[in-house]
């Protein structure tokens, strides 16, 4: 059975981007446009991994890893963050809060492949 | 700019009594060398004294007036500087709370005009992306149920070797067919030579009845010599005549037969021969009409697997091309934010802006530029904004930066 990862981007392009990635490498997607949305679709989806972007509407991608950690079904999903901070002090806020890795924008689908299958080993 | 400090204006500048003062005394010096010390001497030397001052005077009463004239339209001026001061900033004011809203406006609408283009976009290219997969798939697919093996040109190979050996196998069969009618062939010819033996052996059988009919004519002459003792002899010899006639004829007709059969027997060994030779030569043609066939198909197989293979490679090509180009497409996320920001900022500075007009309208709350900067700097999340931020080369990040794992 395949497995089901979230992308959470106020883009619609590049939700289109990874969604085109993983697909292709033969998972199931889903996607939301914020943090609430993420949440809102986690109460009724099993995830196996959720890739965030940072800066979003309504609730930003370092509060939803809180969120996440906070939630006893969704406290050990893995977390990539997708986003176009590359400073340390962003990363290192995203590390505290329990993200698993950290992809600066623009990304190559095939390492985000990689770092997806890292943290998903079958 | 700041106005500069004003100077009082002294009531009575220096300048103005040196010029009198020292004509009065030029002249008083003339007059007493010319006339002496005397009293006459001295009363106009007080004259003129007196008349110096008076000139000096009327000359600082004129230069007050002029200098307090000036000074009053300068100081005019200045109020009147003063008093439009306020005036530009308000009207400042009232230009950038209705020009900014407009460019917010003009940004967003070219951000989200361009997230739009772009978000069409990326979904044509990802049907673009899944349209040419499901026919590589099909491809494929339809390729790999042409044989058991699973890959193209293993599937299309084993199905030429496979119709080889069957076509080859035809042409055994062929060949054994050719090979059973000359087994056939030889059998008649050995029928011939019997037929030359039985038609000898008929001769025999009219030789043997010839002899026998004239033995018995010799039996009957004999007989009929002996007179009535011979009388039932010659009944005998007369039966062994007619059997020996008949023998005689009896191998004639056999003789015939045989020359009949074997005038049969070699029309169908000529027959079967042209047969032979007719079905050789069938089988030649469809042996060479096989091997042709094959070797054509063999060449249009390989030239449908390469071409195959050629449009699978470019499919898979173009696919790839197009993945890449919606990795570029990202661009319109990195375009979005900075535009969001500025867009941002120039709503800050309208509601900034209009609150100060509300608080005092008189007075203009020009924020500082520094801390605005500074707080707008904050909002930034790519390094490439930093750098427009100080003037430097930004140039567009394209490159993609390796993972950081935690």
């Amino acid at each position: 059975m395949s497995k089901t990862i979230m992308i959470v981007d106020d883009s619609a392009s590049l939700r289109q981007v990874v969604a085109i990635a993983l697909k292709g490498a033969g998972y199931n997607v889903v996607e939301a446009c914020d943090g609430k949305d993420a949440l809102a679709k986690l109460d009724g989806t099993k995830v196996n991994l959720i890739i965030s972007d940072v800066n979003m509407p309504n609730m930003d991608g370092i509060t939803l890893l809180k969120e996440v950690r906070n939630r006893p079904d969704l406290r050990f999903t893995p977390v990539i963050m997708l986003t176009t901070e590359s400073q340390e002090s962003k990363k290192q806020e995203g590390r505290a809060a329990g993200a698993k890795a950290w992809v600066v924008k623009p990304f190559q689908p095939a390492q985000m492949l990689d770092a997806v299958a890292k943290l998903l080993p079958p | 700019m700041s106005p500069s400090p004003q100077t009082p204006f002294p009531a009575f500048p220096r300048s103005l009594w040196i010029a009198p003062f020292s004509i009065a005394v030029l002249a008083a010096a003339l007059l007493f060398a010319s006339n002496g010390l005397s009293l006459y001497t001295a009363f106009q030397t007080l004259v003129l004294v007196i008349a110096a001052a008076a000139s000096a005077l009327v000359m600082t009463r004129h230069a007050q007036q002029s200098l307090g004239s000036h000074s009053a339209a300068a100081e005019r001026a200045c109020a009147e500087c003063r008093a439009a001061a306020p005036v530009a900033i308000s009207n400042l004011d009232g230009f950038c709370t209705n020009v900014l809203p407009v460019w917010a406006r003009h940004i967003e609408s070219a951000r989200s005009q361009t997230e739009e283009a772009i978000v069409a976009l990326t979904m044509r290219f990802s049907n673009l992306v899944q349209r040419i997969e499901a026919a590589v798939q099909a491809s494929q697919s339809a390729t790999s149920d042409m044989g058991a093996t699973s890959t193209r040109d293993h599937s299309i190979l084993s199905l030429l070797s496979e119709s080889q050996i069957e076509l080859h196998s035809i042409i055994d069969a062929l060949q054994s067919a050719l090979q059973t009618k000359e087994r056939m062939m030889q059998e008649v010819v050995s029928l011939s030579s019997f037929a030359d033996e039985l038609t000898s052996m008929a001769a025999d059988v009219a030789a043997i009845a010839d002899q026998t009919n004239l033995l018995a004519l010799n039996a009957a002459i004999e007989a009929a010599r002996s007179g009535d003792a011979g009388r039932g002899f010659a009944v005998v010899a007369h039966e062994i005549r007619q059997l020996s006639n008949m023998s005689r004829d009896t191998g004639s007709r056999i003789r015939e037969k045989v020359r009949v059969i074997n005038d049969r027997l070699a029309s169908a060994l000529d027959i079967s021969r042209r047969y032979a030779q007719e079905n050789a030569a069938v089988e030649s043609r469809s042996e060479a009409t096989i091997r042709e066939v094959l070797s054509r198909f063999e060449r249009a197989t390989k030239g449908l697997s390469e071409s195959s293979r050629l449009l699978e490679a470019e499919t898979t090509g173009i696919r790839d091309e197009i993945s890449n180009m919606l990795v570029s497409l990202q661009f319109q996320d990195r375009v979005s934010q900075i535009l969001s920001n500025v867009r941002d900022d120039v709503e800050k500075l309208n509601q900034r802006l209009a609150s100060a007009a509300v608080a005092d309208e008189n007075e203009a709350d020009t924020p500082d530029a520094m801390a605005w900067l500074d707080e707008l700097a904050t909002t930034y999340t790519m390094a490439e904004q930093h750098e427009n931020h100080h003037g430097r080369n930004a140039a567009a990040s394209s490159d993609t930066q390796q993972i950081t794992f935690f």
